[in-house]
């Protein structure tokens, strides 16, 4: 028996997108050195700003082969320098003061590059759409929950 | 003598035949009985609802002798406490016999105890006699199981983290539930959350241990008096999925679609709150800013406080290292157990409150109560030697696993050490988020017991891998636990003993783990049946399921069947549990690295009932025969897990008992 395939095409799609590696000068040099989809370097972040060209998320089952390398919602973002896969975190689309980010919204994003499974991803750490600027994770790498969100909002702090 | 003589015989004669003259009385108002009284069968008992052993037996008498062919009427109470004579009547006549005694027909006692008076009576006779009978309660055998787990509730708005611990007490005849308690937290009972009513938790009503005497698989219902916890259409019940090894042990998940957890549930050996001993401990859960935190230490416990220890953090990726417990008074406080060997500790430090259960003398499971913040975790005794490097000598299989709060990863390999230079060598596999970096990764590194001249040989340390070895898995804390303790089975006294905690102090992961030593890696001796578990992650969402089951091991071929819980509909959009699962694989030795095995070449194929299978790429560790551990090496997924190989009895149930044992010798 085999593993079932089903998306196996949306797969392939995406995974051409994503090797189409944006060539802004900044990108090889801010990938970070450890290879670990948790790990979070702050000191390697970089700022990018495009147009949200597609919002991808999680669908419930069934179980098949994973179509990206990070936990939770991705945006793919169309910069000056091509299109970039950004991992949101687990948790920026659900819960109370979720983000809401559609395709051709102008968004800046401050996080760090990565290459997972040969693929480059954008870990977003910040995302800034309009006036707002929503954090995604905290120093360290670690999604911001919708709880955490909460919390720190009643508190009056940024995450 | 005249001629009239003889009639007047003749006639005085008649007279008395025609009165019934018997050579007593020549009065027929003699024959009628005088008194009843109780013969026989006074004073018995018997449990409620079950057979006297004696008849009952009543003597008819006329002056002294038994008169035979009197009927005699036996009459029990109407209500309450009484019994019934054989077709169902609380009245029952019988008749003297040669000998004036009269036996009632067979008399069971009804389902109210009791002492109460059964009369016997006669027709004409004033007096009755009066039979004293009790029915006395069922006698109950009862057992009490400490349960533990923690994993993501889908209820109240999920995902979120929840944790729960508790002690049940199961009628070991029927398993029926007959009391407990527990504690639930999903760390935001400030903002909407769910928290039990602390802090004395909440109490287990009722429910029911259903499993099967040759698998050990099955559910336990669990009804509280808290209508936060369960499922929204049956409020205060939870149902869990229960995996047995033996008799004294199961793995767990909750199984109602509410929520999705691993843990175990282990039998109460003691309730007596813990004092004068030394202890290792772990715990994981979420901080107030519900980002995930761990703990690792060790500490000693006084009379109602601590005398010594330290602790590690990681919070989200800041980590503390040998934080100190505060001791003696203004410290840590440590109240006593109730009579289910339920405690709480006040500033405790890690929470400001916990609860705890005791399990055994060495063994305590903790939970985190407080309102803004969740944890669960455990306490292992340290016996009585000190530690040092040499603690750790030999080869160990160790696993290491995420806080199922974000961040999900897994990591599970074996080491050799060479304690003289505080180093170990090894090898292992690690899958963070559906990244596998290192599969096969060969570890060379260093570790520390804090000896006799540091800290009092209290048993803390540390291990270090060196950078990107093993993915992020770089620093571990290491907390010596009792060599005479089975960390996974903590009432096993015979196998699988010694080893340590582990919690994962990495700026990226937060988890925890054990250490246990390696004893055999022989193919030979992974066979029979296990009980095997797991908690899994789907890496896209990070949403959990979890899975127990049991099956054969032949030739390293695993033929099994599960319980899947699947709250977040992974497996398919309908289902949130799913059993029978079917689990079949075949984990072939790598050829280099004796223990490891690997499930790739012939995958774990999962097919729950009515889906698809599907293929999961599995790596084991083999510890000894009596247990594995297994990572999920998947894109899509992760998970890690034990296998424990299961004992002849894989059921508490004493009816159960029974059957297993008849089956397995109708087997041989």
């Amino acid at each position: 028996m085999k593993r079932r395939f089903t998306g196996l095409a949306s797969l392939t799609a995406l995974a051409a997108i994503f090797l189409a590696t944006p060539s802004f000068a900044q990108t090889n040099s801010a990938v970070a050195k450890s290879t670990g989809p948790f790990a979070y370097d702050i000191t390697k972040e970089i700022t990018i700003s495009g147009i949200v060209s597609s919002v991808l998320s999680p669908a419930k089952g069934p179980l098949k082969p994973a179509a990206w390398t990070m936990a939770g919602p991705h945006l793919l973002v169309t910069t000056s320098s091509g299109t970039v896969d950004a991992s949101l975190g687990r948790f920026a689309l659900v819960g109370k003061e979720a983000l809401s980010i559609a395709p051709g919204n102008q968004v800046q994003l401050t996080g760090i590059m990565k290459n997972l499974r040969n693929q480059p991803v954008f870990v977003a750490r910040t995302l800034k759409t309009g006036n707002q600027t929503f954090v995604l994770r905290n120093k360290h790498g670690f999604s911001v929950s919708p709880q955490t969100r909460e919390r720190l909002s009643e508190k009056g702090v940024q995450p | 003598m005249n001629r009239r003589t003889p009639w007047l015989l003749f006639t005085l004669i008649g007279l008395m035949w025609v009165a019934g003259f018997d050579g007593c009385s020549c009065n027929p108002s003699n024959k009628e009985p005088e008194a009843v009284a109780v013969e026989s069968g006074s004073g018995q008992s018997t449990t409620v609802n079950t057979q006297f052993g004696a008849p009952l037996v009543a003597v008819v008498t006329k002056n002294g002798s038994g008169l035979s062919g009197v009927q005699v009427t036996f009459t029990a109470p109407a209500n309450g406490a009484s019994g019934t004579f054989q077709g169902g009547s609380t009245t029952a006549n019988a008749t003297t016999d040669a000998n004036g005694s009269a036996t009632s027909p067979t008399f069971t006692a009804n389902g109210t105890t009791g002492t109460y008076t059964v009369t016997a009576a006669v027709s004409g006779v004033a007096n009755q006699a009066d039979f004293s009978l009790t029915n006395t309660a069922v006698s109950v055998t009862t057992e009490n199981f400490v349960f533990y787990a923690s994993g993501q509730e889908a209820i109240d708005d999920g995902p979120n983290f929840y944790a729960v611990a508790g002690v049940v007490t199961i009628n070991t005849s029927t398993g029926a539930v007959v009391g407990g308690e527990e504690d639930y937290n999903d760390g935001f009972a400030d903002d909407g959350g769910i928290l039990s009513v602390e802090p004395g938790g909440d109490s287990i009503t009722s429910g029911q241990l259903t499993i099967s005497s040759t698998t050990g698989q099955g559910t336990l219902t669990l009804i509280t008096n808290d209508p936060q916890l369960g499922p929204d259409s049956t409020p205060g019940t939870e149902t869990f999925g229960v995996q047995f090894v033996n008799a004294k042990h199961a793995l767990v998940t909750q199984f109602d679609g509410s929520a999705t957890s691993s843990g175990s549930m282990d039998l109460q050996t003691s309730t007596a709150t813990p004092s004068n001993a030394s202890f290792a401990f772990t715990s994981a859960g979420v901080d107030p800013e519900y980002d995930p935190i761990v703990f690792g230490g060790v500490f000693t416990i006084g009379q109602g406080d601590l005398s010594g220890g330290s602790f590690d953090v990681d919070d989200a990726g800041t980590v503390e290292f040998a934080q100190p417990f505060t001791t003696g008074a203004g410290g840590v406080v440590i109240n006593s157990t109730d009579a289910l060997g339920r405690g709480t500790v006040s500033n405790a430090q890690i929470a400001a409150s916990l609860a705890y259960y005791v399990i055994g003398p060495e063994v305590i499971r903790l939970i985190d109560i407080d309102t803004t913040d969740s944890a669960v975790g455990s306490a292992y005794g340290q016996g009585s030697g000190t530690f040092s490097a040499s603690s750790l000598t030999g080869t160990f299989v160790f696993a290491d696993q995420a806080n199922p709060w974000d961040a999900e990863y897994g990591a599970i390999g074996m080491f050799t050490t060479d304690p003289g230079a505080g180093t170990y060598s090894g090898v292992a596999d690690d899958n963070e988020g559906g990244n596998v970096f290192a599969a096969e990764a060969i570890l060379n590194g260093t570790y520390s017991i804090c000896g006799a001249a540091g800290c009092g040989g209290n048993g803390y340390g540390s291990l270090t891998i060196p950078d990107g070895d093993l993915a992020e898995v770089a620093t571990l804390g290491v907390y010596m636990t009792d060599p005479a303790l089975n960390l996974n089975d903590p009432n096993n006294t015979t196998s699988g003993q010694g080893g340590a905690l582990l919690a994962d102090l990495d700026s990226n992961l937060v988890g925890t783990g054990v250490i246990v030593p390696q004893t055999s890696t022989s193919t030979s001796d992974f066979a029979n049946n296990y009980a095997f578990g797991a908690q899994g992650f789907v890496t896209e969402s990070a949403f959990e399921y979890d899975f127990v089951g049991q099956g054969s091991v032949t030739a390293s071929a695993l033929d099994g069947s599960s319980l899947i819980s699947d709250p977040f509909e992974l497996f398919d959009e309908v289902h949130t549990t799913f059993t029978g699962a079917t689990f079949v694989g075949t984990a072939t030795p790598d050829g280099v690295n004796a223990g490891r095995y690997l499930m790739t070449d012939n995958p774990l194929v999962v097919t729950p009932p009515g889906d698809q299978p599907v293929d999961f790429m599995v790596v084991l560790y083999q510890a000894s025969g009596g247990q594995l551990f297994w990572l999920d090496e998947d894109d899509f997924s992760l998970w890690v897990g034990p296998l424990e190989q299961q004992a002849a009895t894989v059921t508490p149930l004493a009816a159960a008992k029974s059957n297993s044992n008849t089956q397995k010798k109708t087997t041989k």
